[in-house]
């Protein structure tokens, strides 16, 4: 990882454009190989944003094209290496950035003939911290910084069945079901299942799987190394609350269940079994997914506004479920 | 239904073409009633007919109670009537068809218009032909941008079963919200 940070230069931005880059580069800091500092106008910067709408941008990009590394910034389709669509959304801001820090990295390795191995990285082999880990603790570690792909047991020769991880853009890639991988997630990964693949042959992969958030592959992780004990950093007496819905592949009504109460409510470990008497062992495994793939929290007592209290109603979301069936 | 209680509504919203008509109809005990006209705007490149007021369908509870089921018209001029049908509703159901040329923004307007309710009640996001368009992570990120933790699924209305998994995640936040 290169650590010292990149200097982006917007040229020509909307205020309103330029308020959005600062907060998204806030926002993605962490998300970031390389960190990124916005100065406004700056023709020495690492890296350019240009808004070629007007004519005042597209004499600007013309003016630096040619020497330095640009961002061409337009609602319509520029043919530009570096092409960013309006409005500015932060996925694809993650994006090119990413892919930027990529080829920077890719021009550095290229310059030094011992480290040309290293750039060739089809074959790459994760280094040794990979060793005896399952793939959840990989992840929550960050020992998995770069596109890799895992490679499944009873693999084919086209790769469909690997899976496919990029953790700067949050994405995996795998032609089926998580839930085949149940037994496989559970088991430590030894290097040699691991290999470093280029931004390219991800996006290649792309085309004939869809991704999915990395999220999703996160909680199902946990989920399947979940024993139905609550992990030791939780405690049951200690309210925890969802930060956003799991992104889950199943349709588990328990788990929905779960989710429901604790996307509205900060509740400790016993309480959530009383409110919605669902049993100990799914109840952990729920939390410490939700846990281990960053999308709960523990509140103190006294943030806490899980007091049992439910739905006014309550006997009407019961009698619906009755009527529909569900 | 006790005399003088409130009647129960439940509102399906989202951009013309999304599946609001459809899912309605998959769970409706009638055939929805519906108010589609010929589109005559943008919308006629991706179907024949839009609904220009309403949708309107019901369940009927064991016990003869009636839960009753709005679909709002997908253009924004009719956004009035979003806030006339959210009163005393027991949430929303948002669907966003994936291929329209910015579904994001999209369901940002929706979760802007309806932010009271959401936040009150229960709302789930469906998201229809998934199998173009932006991947499911890019609505978590932007609900999160919003502070907003809701349900996001990938549906196809046409399909009773996703429409049901939808309704149950809808439920489940139903059951849990403080009222």
């Amino acid at each position: 990882m290169i650590s010292t940070p990149m200097t982006l230069a917007a040229h020509e931005l909307s205020r309103k454009d330029l308020d959005v880059l600062r907060s998204l580069l806030l926002l993605y800091r962490s998300r970031l190989s390389r960190e990124c500092q916005l100065c406004c106008d700056d023709d020495d910067a690492d890296l350019h944003l240009i808004d070629v709408d007007e004519a005042a941008g597209r004499k600007r990009w013309e003016t630096l094209r040619a020497h330095k590394r640009c961002i061409v910034f337009s609602r319509t389709a520029v043919e530009a290496p570096l092409l960013l669509g309006k409005p500015l959304r932060g996925p694809a801001l993650l994006a090119v950035l990413s892919e930027v820090s990529y080829q920077t990295k890719q021009a550095a390795e290229a310059a030094q003939p011992d480290r040309m191995l290293t750039g060739t990285h089809a074959q790459l082999v994760a280094t040794s911290p990979a060793t005896g880990k399952q793939l959840i603790s990989l992840l929550e570690s960050g020992t998995i910084n770069s596109q890799v792909r895992i490679l499944l047991p009873g693999d084919r020769d086209d790769g469909q069945d690997d899976l496919w991880i990029d953790p700067q853009l949050r994405q995996y890639l795998l032609g089926t079901a998580l839930a085949r991988l149940r037994h496989f997630l559970r088991l430590p990964l030894q290097p040699e299942q691991i290999q470093r693949v280029s931004r390219q042959e991800f996006r290649e992969q792309m085309q004939r799987v869809r991704p999915r958030t990395l999220t999703r592959l996160q909680w199902f992780s946990a989920l399947a190394c979940s024993d139905g004990e609550l992990l030791p950093p939780l405690s049951r007496s200690c309210p925890v609350q969802l930060t956003a819905w799991p992104d889950m592949e199943e349709h588990s009504p328990s788990f929905f269940r779960l989710a429901g109460l604790l996307v509205k409510q900060a509740v400790a470990f016993d309480g959530i079994i009383a409110m919605t008497g669902i049993d100990s062992g799914t109840t952990a495994d729920f939390v410490n997914a939700s846990y281990r793939s960053g999308l709960m929290r523990q509140v103190a007592a006294r943030e806490s506004v899980g007091s049992g209290m439910a739905f006014a109603g309550r006997n009407i979301v019961a009698r619906l479920r009755e009527r529909l069936g569900i | 239904m006790s005399p003088g209680a409130p009647p129960l509504k439940l509102i399906f919203a989202g951009p013309p073409g999304a599946g609001k008509t459809t899912a309605i109809a998959a769970i409706s005990d009638f055939p929805p009633v519906n108010t589609d006209v010929a589109a005559t705007d943008e919308i006629a490149n991706t179907k024949e007919a839009t609904t220009v007021a309403m949708d309107y369908g019901e369940i009927t509870l064991a016990d003869g109670q009636t839960v009753f089921l709005y679909g709002t018209p997908g253009q924004e001029r009719f956004d009035f009537m979003w806030k006339i049908l959210s009163a005393n509703s027991l949430g929303l159901i948002i669907l966003i068809d994936n291929t329209r040329r910015d579904p994001l923004a999209d369901l940002s307007i929706y979760v802007d218009n309806f932010r009271e309710l959401i936040d009150s009640a229960a709302a789930v996001v469906g998201i229809t032909r998934s199998e173009q368009g932006p991947a499911l992570g890019a609505y978590f990120e932007l609900l999160a941008q919003k502070n907003c933790a809701m349900p996001v699924l990938e549906v196809d209305a046409r399909e009773k079963k996703d429409v049901l998994r939808l309704l149950d995640a809808f439920l489940s936040v139903l059951e849990y919200a403080v009222a």
